[in-house]
């Protein structure tokens, strides 16, 4: 996990950490730097130079830095990035927040930028162990959706799906709208980087004849509708989508019924991915 | 003897002509290195969106263009001194650094079509000084050791 981005200051205090436990850095102007650590909030401290913890502080210069180093000093080639209030670089995602620049309605960039949030992601591998049984039937791959709040391991669940699928000689297509999956790799792996769903599953089902398609967090009817297409055309398609639960997802004004077959919940238990419910197409607790 | 110390006064002449004369060239590498670099950066925020360090990589740089630009992408304020470039030059790039980078692809672009007409004329004045001044301290370099000789024999 590369987090020089940071700066030295913070990638110091870090490296006295197990950064195997660190899933977020929280960065916000004045305030000190926090961070979700073994499953809890709390502050980032540095040793000074008395040999003292001190909390590190989240200072203008320190936010500006992260950016300058994520975009290497050149904004313009991330603004469609930023415009969608993340940017993404190294495989990890770092969350913008400042204020949003309109022009003509539509969002052109975001200024005086004043908090970050760095999510940090794990791979662990056999992560999917528990759910392949349920998703490959024989030479089927079941269409399937994994509900879940942040932090559950959702994306590391599909990350580790996309290389077991891999190994088993699927024809897999990675549509990576935010860069996440740069370090899943495979001889049957293609992936789609910075892409809009919506336009990846169109080109996808025209050119690449993918017999798996793995794609994070649906949150848009464009997404579901995108899906659907793609399994009506004989693609499977294993996803994701925020919610606490089937009841959540089933009450989300986006949500399209009867693409997915298979239905996981996800739940808190120090570990990532760990199953909760698994239902069938018709919400059947299995 | 006489002959062949006379070849030999004549070469060293020539010769420190031709390192007195490899700034002109030094400074006409650092323009058409200065000018691909702004025009491959017009292309990328145009189309590709690569970041200045990948540009500047793909440059190709043969001066001391690609150590300038690296010091300046990365933000460093003080950058090493070349004799062969003139405190103008030193404007130059601190204008066209300030900022470079940090805008929106149209501003980005607006901003780097300005500064090629710029670039276009100093590379072009640049070759100029080169053609014009290279040939002349070689031969003021042969002429004065020819010169020399004359005056020692």
């Amino acid at each position: 996990m590369d987090l020089s981005f940071l700066g030295a200051e913070i990638e110091n205090a870090i490296s006295l950490l197990d950064k195997d436990k660190l899933y977020e850095i929280r960065i916000r102007k004045g305030f000190p730097v926090k961070i979700y650590y073994n499953g809890k909030f709390e502050y980032l401290n540095r040793i000074n130079e008395n040999g003292i913890k001190v909390k590190v502080l989240g200072t203008e210069d320190v936010i500006n830095n992260v950016i300058f180093n994520l975009t290497e000093g050149s904004l313009y080639a991330f603004n469609d990035d930023i415009k969608e209030g993340y940017i993404s670089k190294f495989g990890q995602r770092v969350g913008i927040a400042g204020e949003f620049v309109y022009m003509d309605g539509v969002i052109k960039t975001v200024k005086n930028i004043e908090s970050l949030v760095i999510r940090t992601p794990h791979d662990v591998y056999g992560a999917s162990n528990e759910f392949l049984g349920e998703i490959v039937d024989g030479r089927e791959v079941r269409n399937t959706l994994i509900v879940a709040p942040k932090r559950m391991g959702k994306t590391t669940v599909l990350k580790d799906l996309a290389r077991k699928l891999d190994k088993l000689g699927k024809n897999v297509l990675i549509i990576d709208e935010r860069a996440e999956f740069a370090d899943v790799k495979g001889e049957n792996i293609d992936k789609y980087v910075k892409i809009k769903k919506t336009d990846a599953f169109i080109m996808a089902l025209r050119t690449l004849s993918p017999d798996v398609i793995i794609t994070d967090e649906l949150s848009c009817t464009e997404d579901f509708i995108a899906v659907k297409d793609a399994v009506l055309s004989g693609v499977s398609v294993i996803s994701s989508c925020h919610g606490n639960g089937i009841s959540d997802l089933k009450g989300k004004s986006f949500f399209v019924n009867g693409i997915f077959d298979r239905y996981f919940e996800l739940t808190s238990k120090g570990l990532p991915g760990v199953i909760s419910a698994v239902y069938d197409k018709s919400f059947n607790l299995l | 003897m006489k002959i062949v110390f006379g070849v030999l006064l004549v070469a060293i002449f020539s010769l420190v002509g031709f390192i007195m004369s490899i700034k002109y060239s030094e400074r006409r590498a650092f323009y058409c290195d200065f000018y691909s670099f702004n025009s491959k950066y017009i292309l990328s925020v145009s189309l590709s969106k690569d970041t200045l360090y990948s540009i500047l990589e793909k440059n190709d740089c043969k001066s001391d263009f690609y150590k300038v630009a690296l010091a300046k992408i990365k933000g460093i304020q003080t950058i090493k001194k070349y004799g062969y470039l003139k405190s103008e030059d030193y404007k130059i790039i601190d204008e066209y650094f300030d900022g470079l980078g940090k805008g929106d692809g149209y501003i980005e672009k607006r901003n780097a079509l300005k500064s090629e007409e710029i670039l276009k004329e100093k590379k072009k004045s640049c070759e100029l000084e080169e053609k014009k001044y290279k040939p002349l301290f070689i031969k003021l370099g042969l002429l004065f050791g020819a010169i020399v000789f004359i005056l020692l024999i």
